[in-house]
This record gives structure tokens, C-alpha cells and sequence, in this order.
């Protein structure tokens, strides 16, 4: 028998199922490595595929005339690596505490030692969870905010690490 | 014809303290040395930009710099030494870009840290 407009059937039972349980990511949709830190209450996420590796905290070497946002040095096998301290370079109140990772990190033919408070996640997300970043964007982060997520309850600020670095170069922080 | 440098070379260099931070000059730009009297000459501190420098101990090196030659008082250990080539490794991007140190050129790994190699003929005589 046809099924009469309104009429309860199997397809339709499951169909209603389907868009209770929420969306249903397609398996071909693009994903994006990200590592979750923290600073403080606030979590950021840069791209893992610019994350070249994870160094635990490890003596940095001072160096007179740099910016306070630059660390010093750091001797990573035998090369020397900038260390940026990301508070410093987002306008962030120094913690009580240094922060105790590194992350090593390479985009746009710069290499550096990013300082974070923590290393909270590394994860695949779909593409489509990153927003594009809102108005409300501090001026001083605008440069360097390529989008934001929900993760954990929580807003997680992607930063764009080419972005950062230039920005950086050309004298943020 | 260029000589390759090899893992075994070394840079004659003249190093020094200053500002808690340790520095090294090439040493074919130091054409003498002297004891220095107090306070006549530029100090070495004054001469980066950094703050500080000591009085006791202080002596003077002839240093050649861009466009000319001229005394620079230095307090502490200043001796001539060598730092290996394989040590020795040009400035980070990010670190040559934002570093406020004048005539900042290289950077020297060795056991106790990191020294600061200063080619003065990047900086023009006060």
C-alpha cells in the first residue's frame, strides 16, 4: 500500500532517528591535525602538522636585546632554536609559573620554539567544526587567529602558526 | 679559490663579558689591546646598547668597525680564543629579525651555553 502523506513507516521512524542523534560527518570530509595548549584558562590549537616535535621544558639560553616575548635559545641536537613564549607574544599575563613545553615548530621557512603552559590534546578534526574567527577578536590577535571550535565545553582559538611567525617577524610581541 | 671549511677549523676570536651575557669579536678586528684608563674611553656596554660594566679590570682593545677603527674600554676576562667551525651557527629568522643587539652576526654553541658573535664592521664607530 502506498504510504499516505503523514503516515508512520520504518523509513520514516529511522529518517527522524537519524537527525535526533545529530549530524553525521561524512567520512570523506577533509580533517585537520591540530595540538590543543593551554595558557592558563584559555586553550589555543596550532596546525600538528607544522608541530615538528614536543620538547619538555629544557634550559634556554638568555640573550641581551631581544624582545621580552623572546625567551633566548635553545640547543635542540646540535642546532639552535628561537623560543617565542606564546603568552608574551598574544598579550597574556606572565603565570606564576614558566610554562613547561615547548613545541617545535616550522611554517612559512621559519623554525621556532613556541612556550605553552600545557599540551592539553593532539587531534584529527572535520574541517567544517572550525569557525571562521568572530568579530570579538582582540585587535592584538586578529593577525594570527585563523578560526574557532568548541572542544570540552570549551572555545578553542586556532592560530594560523605561518601567521604568527610573520606577524612576529614583522614585530609583534 | 674559496677553501672549504672543515669540521676541524676554528675561528680566532676574542671574547668577553658583558651584561651576563658572553660575547666573542673575530679577532682580526682587534688590532691592540691596552690597559685601559677609567672611564675615557667608550665601554663595551655603551657600545651594544646594554646596561652595566664594571670598573675594576678594565682594559682597552683597538677595534676596527665600519668605516673605521676606534678604542672600546671592556671589563673582566677578555682573552683571545678559538671557537670551533662546527659551533658555529647563523642567526634564527626570528631572532635576526626582532634582535635589538647591534652587529649581532652568529651564534656559538659550547658546554657552558651560548656566545655571541659580534662583527663590528656592521656598526658604525660612535
Amino acid at each position: 500500500m502506498a504510504e499516505a502523506s503523514g503516515e508512520l513507516s520504518l523509513d520514516r521512524i529511522l529518517a527522524d532517528r537519524e537527525k535526533r542523534n545529530g549530524t553525521v560527518v561524512s567520512v570523506d570530509e577533509p580533517e585537520v591535525k591540530l595540538v590543543v595548549v593551554a595558557l592558563g584558562e584559555e586553550w589555543f590549537a596550532v596546525p600538528g602538522d607544522l608541530v615538528r616535535e614536543v620538547l619538555p621544558d629544557c634550559p634556554v639560553f638568555y640573550l641581551p636585546g631581544c624582545p621580552a616575548s623572546m625567551d633566548g635559545v635553545i640547543n635542540v641536537r646540535g642546532d639552535i632554536e628561537t623560543v617565542i613564549d606564546l603568552r608574551g607574544l598574544l598579550g597574556i599575563a606572565p603565570p606564576a609559573d614558566r610554562g613547561r613545553r615547548i613545541l617545535l615548530c616550522e611554517a612559512g621557512g621559519m623554525r621556532s620554539g613556541v612556550r605553552v603552559d600545557a599540551v592539553e590534546e593532539v587531534m584529527d578534526v572535520p574541517q567544517s567544526r572550525i569557525q571562521a574567527p568572530p568579530q570579538t577578536v582582540p585587535e592584538s590577535r586578529r593577525a594570527v587567529v585563523t578560526g574557532i571550535m568548541s572542544y570540552r565545553d570549551r572555545v578553542v582559538t586556532v592560530l594560523g602558526l605561518g601567521r604568527m611567525f610573520e606577524a612576529y617577524r614583522a614585530g609583534l610581541g | 679559490m674559496t677553501r672549504i671549511v672543515s669540521d676541524g677549523d676554528a675561528l680566532r676570536v676574542v671574547r668577553f663579558e658583558a651584561a651576563g651575557a658572553r660575547f666573542a669579536i673575530e679577532a682580526r678586528h682587534v688590532l691592540a689591546m691596552r690597559p685601559a684608563v677609567p672611564d675615557r674611553e667608550l665601554s663595551v656596554e655603551s657600545w651594544l646598547g646594554l646596561a652595566g660594566g664594571g670598573a675594576a679590570g678594565r682594559c682597552l682593545l683597538d677595534v676596527s668597525m665600519g668605516g673605521g677603527q676606534r678604542l672600546l674600554e671592556f671589563a673582566g676576562d677578555v682573552r683571545v680564543d678559538s671557537l670551533p667551525a662546527a659551533s658555529i651557527h647563523p642567526l634564527p629568522v626570528l631572532l635576526a629579525a626582532r634582535t635589538r643587539l647591534p652587529g649581532l652576526a652568529a651564534l656559538a654553541l659550547d658546554a657552558d651555553g651560548v656566545v655571541l658573535i659580534i662583527d663590528p664592521t656592521r656598526i658604525d664607530p660612535l
